[in-house]
């Protein structure tokens, strides 16, 4: 596995350089809201806006990472170190979604830690509503594994789309666009089609764990377990179909 | 002759891009423990070939059998590879470049790149991006000897670099080319002061082989060196 | 050694002549050791191979001999260095004869021709050591 972390170790520190600037970016903007609050020039909506507005560009920007992390390598000709390492091709692309995770994770922390560190006392005002610390310590990691599961199979969709656009010569773009689409269609009819197989799974509702105290409120997730192992064993394959393109069939350009 | 004799066979390989037909039927068979030149103008097919062996491009037809096996992740393991391209990440150092690629390789041999570094005359903490062309293109040549690799293939390793690099790499290859148990192609399309370096010679036009032999015969056989049949072949 | 190679000969032979040269002018003499076969190729940026082979043709004429672990050296043996001269004097000799044939002079007028030219480049060469 040493390989697997080199090559992971290398799309991280590659992608060191924005993943520093969105947090500081993070952190800055929240240092600036705290103080707006203090000297109480930002109503609470203003400030709640600004402190969202680094989380509306993650996931923006995890998108075009998992995008850019495949694209560098072929506008930059380092394709050709790669392709040519006698390591399978889903290592390769494990390493570029493992990286996207983890930058994920990194951005997570530092808005939590942020968070905990500027609006301490607004946090304390929210603990006071939920059922307790550990509660909401309990429910964070759910939501955080859930979310990270989503943007793993979104990284898979446009990892295989990618690959896919640079097995032709032309039309790359609408290639990958197509790509997107069909994967995505598959992977519908995946679930579907396996669901009455996995019907023997409970469902998975997340509503009681978003449930405020006494109110019955919150956001609520419901988990069809049935139809979602489908489709996440959809979304496996085409991982496995990725590594299996980019290691036996991609070309770089003649 | 048996095939332990060869380093690689390749037997009728056909290659055609959309627009051009890179690859004609060529046929190859590279003698173990020699250096042979693949020698031919831009767009002859030498790269494609090359590309072809260690599976940056997938043949259409024909055969290659590198040390009896056919192209795989096993054979890659026994290439040394040298892109014409600038294959490096830019935001490596020399030596993180280094430990890059020694991690993959089974074959890397850690104790020559001291010497190899000196001898080159490189800074392992300079960053890749800071180099010179000539310098890079010796970097990548480091990455490629330092490994006991039973294959070598350098593409157009003297392309666009300054004389002093170019000859540093010429010498570094007649250095630490182990002719007892390594083989080497290099694909050069400048034959001028690199000829003394090959043992046998194939001359690539236009995807088809129009010559191939031991270098010495030839220059015996036409009273002429290497260059100057360059020269009249490709005229 | 440095070699000027004219590629349009065997490089291994040209390797041979260099040798023979360095030899038969007392550049390297009996007994001497020669580079081993990596360090001149490196040094002459020849491939190894083609230097091997000249050094086992070498050995073969009995110019060289290679003791193992210790190196290849010059050949002790005197008559065949004073063998190797005559060789080359007799092949620059050949060439001189085949180019004044070729011209039409005769003989006499050839050796007439040499005599004159001996004693004109000695004397000149001494005005240059003066």
């Amino acid at each position: 596995m040493t390989r697997f972390f080199r090559l992971l170790r290398k799309d991280l520190q590659a992608s060191l350089l924005p993943l520093g600037f969105l947090s500081g970016i993070t952190l800055i903007v929240m240092l600036f809201t705290r103080v707006r609050i203090a000297t109480g020039s930002w109503p609470m909506e203003t400030a709640l806006a600004a402190v969202s507005l680094p989380l509306v560009f993650m996931p923006l920007w995890l998108l075009w990472q998992s995008f850019q992390t495949l694209r560098v390598e072929w506008r930059e000709d380092t394709v050709y170190t790669l392709l040519v390492l006698p390591v399978p091709g889903w290592k390769v692309m494990l390493a570029k979604l493992a990286a996207v995770c983890i930058e994920y994770s990194v951005l997570l922390g530092v808005t939590v830690f942020g968070t905990l560190i500027f609006f301490a006392p607004q946090v304390q005002l929210a603990m006071e509503v939920l059922p307790g610390s550990l509660w909401a310590v309990r429910n964070g990691i759910l939501v955080y594994l859930f979310s990270l599961a989503m943007l793993a199979s979104v990284v898979i969709f446009v990892q295989l789309a990618f690959v896919v656009s640079r097995m032709v010569g032309r039309a790359q773009g609408l290639v990958a666009l197509w790509t997107l689409f069909l994967s995505s269609w598959l992977v519908d009819l995946c679930g579907s089609l396996l669901a009455p197989l996995f019907r023997w799974l409970p469902a998975l509702s997340l509503d009681k764990l978003f449930r405020l105290y006494e109110i019955e409120a919150g956001i609520v997730v419901n988990w069809r377990l049935a139809s979602e192992i489908g489709s996440w064993l959809g979304i496996l394959g085409l991982f496995v179909l990725t590594g299996v393109l980019f290691e036996h069939f991609v070309e770089v350009n003649g | 002759m048996s095939i332990t004799d060869q380093a690689l066979i390749i037997s009728n390989l056909r290659k055609k891009y959309p627009k051009v037909e890179a690859l004609k039927g060529v046929d190859l068979a590279l003698p173990q423990g020699e250096i042979w030149g693949l020698l031919g103008p831009n767009g002859s097919g030498k790269s494609t070939l090359l590309k072809c062996i260690i599976g940056l491009v997938k043949p259409d037809g024909g055969e290659i059998k590198i040390l009896g096996q056919v192209p795989s992740r096993r054979t890659k393991a026994q290439i040394a590879f040298v892109p014409e391209v600038e294959n490096l990440y830019r935001w490596m150092t020399v030596r993180q470049a280094i430990d890059f690629t020694a991690s993959f390789y089974e074959d890397w041999d850690e104790g020559r790149i001291p010497g190899l570094l000196e001898f080159m005359g490189l800074d392992p903490d300079k960053k890749v991006s800071s180099l010179s062309k000539g310098m890079r293109a010796r970097l990548k040549l480091i990455l490629a000897l330092a490994r006991k690799a039973p294959l070598l293939l350098l593409d157009e390793p003297f392309s666009g670099i300054d004389p002093a690099s170019r000859d540093r790499i010429v010498e570094g290859i007649v250095r630490q080319f182990k002719s007892e148990v390594q083989s080497m192609i290099i694909s050069t399309h400048a034959v001028g002061d690199t000829e003394q370096l090959f043992d046998g010679v194939v001359f690539l036009d236009e995807g088809t082989v129009s010559l191939q032999g031991n270098a010495e015969d030839l220059r015996d056989q036409y009273g002429k060196s290497i260059n100057d049949l360059f020269k009249e072949v490709f005229a | 050694m440095n070699i000027d190679f004219s590629t349009s000969i065997p490089i291994y032979l040209q390797i041979i002549e260099e040798f023979k040269r360095q030899i038969v002018t007392g550049e390297l003499k009996p007994g001497d050791k020669i580079p081993s076969q990596r360090d001149l190729a490196a040094q002459i940026r020849v491939n190894a191979n083609t230097v091997q082979r000249a050094y086992r043709e070498m050995e073969l004429m009995g110019l060289v001999e290679t003791l193992r672990g210790q190196g290849t050296f010059v050949s002790q043996n005197q008559g065949l260095v004073e063998e190797t001269r005559i060789g080359m004097l007799t092949n620059l000799v050949d060439d001189f004869v085949r180019a004044v044939q070729a011209l039409g002079l005769s003989q006499d007028a050839a050796l007439e021709l040499v005599k004159s030219r001996f004693s004109e480049l000695e004397a000149r060469e001494e005005v240059n050591d003066k």
